[in-house]
């Protein structure tokens, strides 16, 4: 009961700033950069679209049953709770203040469909930005709690997000997924997924599916309190990424993937799972739920039968390849994914990548991942490089089953080991570099470079005027003017997003060599897109952000 | 986009809060955030307006001129971000920011 009385609303029926009103303790809540700042957000506005002060998302510190800890929370209801420039700055610049600070927990109240397409690769870079934050905030000890409960759920570059978290706590409402079920009807077919099927929808994506797939580490009332004691409990229980939990996470993936890729449905996972009226799941109330799933979560210990069907190892290797490694390489091309070592400038080399515009699926996912823990271990030191051509994630139903997001942060968070652990990591992209699949593996390079020619963004032109409601042809327009929604490599680049382009014609071994030298691991993306004129909102959002913090809690 | 700017000489009800500022709402579609801010002219209430839906300007300015003959808001800016609200909407959230405002300064 608050001050006048009134019920607390449910967790999904309250806004960001009432979330945080009631999760943390009463009037502890201090915003940074708040709606008083007023930025203005040229990007919507040269769309015609209206904008929101906060540009949807509040960040600020509080406390928590007497713990301070800091934490964000997304306005689900603002364009879909969609990730833009200033947006992703603001929850960037308070994870990186967060590693300096150490507060007791980070929490992240997600609500969101990823990136926010009016914003296009500047979101994108954005979202990149933020995981890399949130992972380094990890390392240095601060506990990190994905929250996902609102109308929104989390989806695309968030889906991912929320998996690098070291928990997650779901309620009913609340969705997890990689790309949503709009996107896949309309690119697939009907038949893939009926978005109109809304019992399938929260069978596939919903929080009790997730928990039981170990998806989710909670599963809680859509009560604002539920929410509040499950995260104070999980506060103290802070989860390293070492190799041991990212082999054991390894194994579990591929445990799950061997066990329930055959299925076409939730229910037969739940049955699968030893669920007897699987049929009823979704009838059951929290309590009820916990009781059925209660040491059936999770999955059957060793994988069954190969990994990967079909096409053995495709016979000519790409032509990137010769043309990064004329010393030479030893590199396995599989179903679009190439995986091995190679020499660069006298010195070994590990590779991974993508070919042929492949998307990426949950057994190509396991084999980069697979291929950068053999890497930490094998070889400690040895640069990765990572060669980028894909054109997306897979769309599909059975893929958003098995909670495909969460292979994709398994392989963001064995890149930031690998990281930790002292690797390089060089992206290069030579193709296309599309959405979900670019951010989990090569925008998690230290620098990324991009070969001229190569297609880098969110998604096609086509599709963006789709889900935004906005003209091709306005689109186009604005391409012209201003590098966020424009296509190619020049654009990304004055965005911040890669280091250098190579021409195609250039020594690009030579370039790739001196690359390979460069010694710094700081996440310049900010610094370079405000410098190169592209990106400048970003730089200054995430300062603001830091200055408050510094001034409001020295009080 | 549409941006309306309008200034009110206010009668009725003193607003009195301790409170800086005050946000409610959220811009989405038929919905509209409202964010009260103290500072400005003390005798007057600035109110700027940015609205998807151009052309109502007049509904707008008939809306405030009601609005703050009901409550006394000088010395207070009022901001709005409107995605297509309708002037009931309208009301509603300005309510809701003052009650909120005094509650919040009490």
């Amino acid at each position: 009961m608050n001050s006048r009385g009134m019920r607390p609303p449910l967790y999904s029926c309250a806004d960001a700033r009432k979330l945080l009103a009631h999760l943390l303790d009463q009037g502890s809540f201090i915003e940074f950069c708040g709606p008083r700042e007023r930025i203005a957000n040229p990007h919507l506005a040269a769309l015609n679209v209206p904008m929101s002060f906060d540009d949807g998302v509040a960040v600020g510190a509080g406390m928590l049953n007497g713990t301070e800890v800091y934490c964000a929370a997304q306005q689900g209801a603002f364009i879909g709770g969609a990730v833009g420039e200033i947006h992703g700055a603001k929850v960037t610049g308070l994870l990186e203040r967060a590693r300096e600070r150490k507060p007791g927990a980070f929490l992240f109240l997600i609500d969101s469909g990823g990136v926010r397409l009016h914003e296009a690769n500047a979101g994108l870079i954005g979202i990149s930005e933020m995981m890399r934050a949130l992972l380094d905030l990890r390392a240095s000890g601060v506990p990190c709690i994905g929250m996902i409960g609102g109308r929104e759920g989390a989806f695309g570059g968030m889906g991912i997000l929320a998996r690098c978290c070291d928990h997650v706590i779901m309620n009913e409402h609340g969705r997890l997924g990689m790309s949503g079920p709009g996107v896949i009807e309309n690119v697939m077919g009907v038949e893939e997924f009926d978005a109109g099927d809304r019992a399938m929808i929260w069978r596939t994506y919903g929080g009790k599916h997730r928990y039981l797939i170990g998806e989710a580490d909670c599963f809680v009332d859509d009560s604002l309190e539920a929410f509040r004691s499950a995260a104070a409990a999980l506060m103290s229980a802070r989860t390293q990424i070492t190799a041991q939990s990212l082999g054991a996470g390894q194994r579990d993936l591929e445990g799950r993937y061997g066990a329930f890729r055959a299925c076409t449905d939730a229910m037969e996972i739940w049955r699968a799972l030893g669920i007897e009226r699987p049929e009823e799941v979704q009838l059951l109330s929290t309590a009820d739920f916990l009781r059925v799933a209660a040491g059936r979560k999770g999955v059957p210990a060793a994988p069954q039968g190969p990994m990967e069907a079909g096409r053995e190892k495709e016979a000519r290797s790409p032509a990137i390849l010769a043309r990064l490694f004329p010393a030479g390489h030893r590199c396995e091309v599989r179903r679009g994914v190439i995986t091995g070592r190679a020499v660069c400038a006298g010195r070994e080399i590990a590779v991974i990548g993508t070919t042929n515009h492949t998307t990426i699926d949950i057994p190509m996912s396991l084999r980069l991942s697979a291929h950068v823990l053999a890497t930490v271990e094998s070889a400690p030191g040895m640069p990765i490089v990572m060669l980028v051509d894909c054109a997306g994630q897979q769309l599909s139903r059975e893929a958003e089953l098995l909670g495909i997001n969460g292979y994709f942060a398994h392989l963001l968070k064995c890149l930031h080991h690998a990281r930790a652990s002292g690797h390089h990591l060089v992206s290069v992209v030579y193709g296309k570099a599309l959405s979900g699949a670019f951010l989990s593996f090569g925008l998690m390079g230290d620098q990324v470079y991009g070969i001229t020619g190569s297609e880098v963004g969110v998604m096609k032109l086509s599709a963006m005027a789709r889900v935004t409601k906005i003209s091709e042809r306005q689109l186009r327009r604005l391409g012209e003017t201003s590098a966020v929604f424009a296509p190619g490599m020049e654009n990304f680049m004055r965005l911040g997003g890669n280091q250098e382009i190579w021409t195609a014609e250039g020594e690009v071994e030579d370039r790739l060599a001196a690359a390979l030298r460069v010694a710094d691991r700081d996440d310049r993306r900010r610094a370079l897109g405000a410098e190169r004129g592209g990106r400048t909102l970003a730089r200054m959002v995430a300062e603001k952000v830091k200055a408050d913090v510094a001034r409001e809690m020295s009080r | 986009m549409e941006k309306l700017d309008f200034t009110f000489r206010c009668s009725g009800e003193r607003v009195e809060s301790a409170a800086v500022s005050v946000l409610v709402g959220v811009v989405s579609s038929g919905n509209l955030e409202v964010f009260i801010e103290k500072g400005g002219d003390p005798s007057c209430c600035r109110v700027e307006v940015a609205t998807s839906h151009g052309g109502f300007e007049r509904a707008w300015r008939t809306l405030f001129a009601d609005f703050l003959f009901q409550y006394d808001l000088s010395g207070y800016a009022i901001w709005i971000n409107d995605a297509g609200a309708v002037p009931a909407v309208v009301k509603l959230r300005l309510h809701q920011a003052v009650e909120e405002l005094m509650e919040k300064g009490r």
